[in-house]
């Protein structure tokens, strides 16, 4: 996966060892020079990496070049035989001789995004601005034709109703485009099963619509390295295969994660059910809402989290989702989801898997 | 240049001291917390108590508060250290950041009252407790020095 951002924090990794295993024997072959010394004078090969670099760091599929001290010859690394038959001809043309240098296959080189880097497309678990806030993004979902993102409804500009929230990724000031704007955000009840003085819903989600130009993939959540290891890098992607369209009350004991731009990736287990949930400072109660805990009591949620999808691994990097993480303690270590059963009750039948 | 504050990002002399105005050693920190409360009250009063979140330095500060309004703690301990009262024990709060700036010079306030009860609602006796303010922001919580605080028999 390769992400495109203009960020600040840019993180290079990558392998520089030769990966002959990973490629077919043939094109391996094909790629691979021997290290052998050159022969040659050391400032004639010298003058030949400076004459030939530029060219050749231009060409597609060249991964880095370097004078290796070692064998005293041009190391040129590439992704793949097409990559290498393309530069053995650009060195013949500048006049290197096929003894003064070697064509190593190398892993590309990306740059890493992390969760609140600017990335599109645009995925799960990214931070998104809106006014003077920070928020998640849920999931992405089509809803009949309309790409979509679900997040949270205290991350638009009022907590339920439709304003035209008009979101960021992942601020204003790094990226000026609207990528979506709200379109969806049921008004609260009163009355019925809502204590009196208060105002209700059973799920904290809204959705917004994407911007016709604003690319995302449904169905995918970006990964961060570990569970509870606080990075926020971008190292991959979970795969959303499944939703739970069905569950209130989840097993107690059951382990559910998120990805958000405060906390990265935290994983708990489901520690209480169908919670009718007062929200600290307001008048709002949400009702059948699910706790979850790290046993061990690792910090699962933060100020930022709130619109993170939250989702069950299956198996490898599969995922099925089963709601919309909006809230948490004080001190961040129990977090709060609404079952994506009762988000599509009031949403409407969403479709987010890829 | 704005500066952007953070948990942790702020070094605090952790000192209790009694009733008056007191404030924060923030050091080379643009960023002060001050708790505001009375130093002495009688069993049962209520104890009015003031967070001042204020801009010390000479440019802009921009707070990442969490909550969609500025949330506030306040933990009351016994001078064993038992804690009394935790004013959001039990409570859920939005995961959502707030981006808050500060000019300099400019003063934030939060306001709660202490009915001397603990969260069970049992009430507490007389005696010598510390408290702690707290200011929740995006990953963690920014702290104002302990104050000491009496509260007498009636």
């Amino acid at each position: 996966m390769r992400f495109k951002h203009g960020a600040v924090r840019l993180f290079l990794v990558g392998s520089l060892a030769a990966c002959g295993g990973a490629h077919d024997g043939d094109e391996t072959a094909e790629t691979v020079d021997a290290l052998t010394p050159s022969g040659h004078g050391h400032a004639q090969v010298a003058a030949w990496f400076e004459q030939s670099s530029p060219e050749v760091l231009a060409l597609p599929g060249t991964v880095s070049t370097h004078h290796d001290e070692a064998t005293n010859r041009l190391v040129i690394g590439v992704e793949n035989a097409a990559a290498g038959r393309g530069v053995r001809a650009a060195l013949a043309r500048l006049g290197v001789p096929g003894t003064a240098f070697a064509v190593q296959q190398r892993e590309p080189i990306y740059q890493l995004a992390t969760l609140r880097d600017r990335v599109r497309p645009a995925v799960a678990g990214l931070q998104i601005h809106f006014g003077n806030f920070l928020c998640s993004l849920g999931f992405n979902a089509d809803d009949g034709t309309a790409r979509s993102f679900v997040t949270a409804s205290h991350c638009t500009n009022t907590q339920g109703g439709v304003e035209g929230t008009q979101y960021f990724q992942p601020t204003s000031t790094v990226d000026p485009t609207v990528i979506a704007v709200e379109a969806e955000d049921p008004t609260y009840f009163r009355g019925g099963a809502c204590p009196r003085g208060r105002r209700c819903r059973f799920s904290d989600s809204a959705r917004a619509v994407y911007s016709a130009g604003t690319a995302s993939t449904r169905g995918s959540i970006a990964m961060t390295s570990a569970p509870n290891d606080g990075s926020l890098t971008i190292t991959g992607s979970f795969t959303v295969t499944s939703q739970d369209n069905t569950t209130t009350r989840f097993a107690l004991g059951t382990t559910v994660n998120k990805v958000g731009r405060t906390t990265g990736w935290t994983q708990g287990n489901v520690t209480a059910t169908c919670v009718n949930t007062n929200v600290s400072g307001s008048k709002i109660t949400q009702l059948c809402q699910t706790f979850v805990q790290n046993p061990n009591g690792a910090v699962v949620v933060q100020g930022g989290d709130s619109g993170s999808g939250v989702f069950q691994i299956t198996a490898g990097n599969n995922v099925q989702l089963v709601g919309i993480l909006w809230g948490g303690n004080a001190s961040g270590t129990q977090f709060v989801f609404s079952p994506l059963k009762q988000v599509r009750d009031e949403l409407g039948a969403l479709v987010a898997t890829q | 240049m704005r500066t952007w504050i953070v948990a942790g990002s702020v070094a605090l002399a952790v000192a209790a001291t009694d009733g008056g105005v007191a404030v924060t050693d923030a050091g080379a920190d643009p960023i002060r917390l001050e708790l505001a409360l009375p130093s002495h009250v009688r069993a049962g009063e209520a104890v009015p108590l003031r967070l001042r979140v204020e801009n010390v330095g000479g440019q802009p500060v921009d707070l990442y508060l969490r909550g969609r309004a500025p949330t506030l703690d306040v933990l009351v301990a016994r001078a064993s250290g038992e804690v009394v009262w935790s004013r959001l024990e039990g409570e859920i709060i939005p995961a959502i950041v707030q981006l808050r700036p500060l000019a300099p010079g400019e003063r934030l306030e939060l306001e709660t009252v202490w009915n001397q009860r603990t969260k069970a609602g049992k009430r507490v006796g007389a005696g010598e407790y510390l408290v702690t303010g707290l200011l929740l922001v995006e990953d963690g919580q920014l702290s104002a020095p302990p104050r000491r605080l009496t509260i007498t028999a009636r």
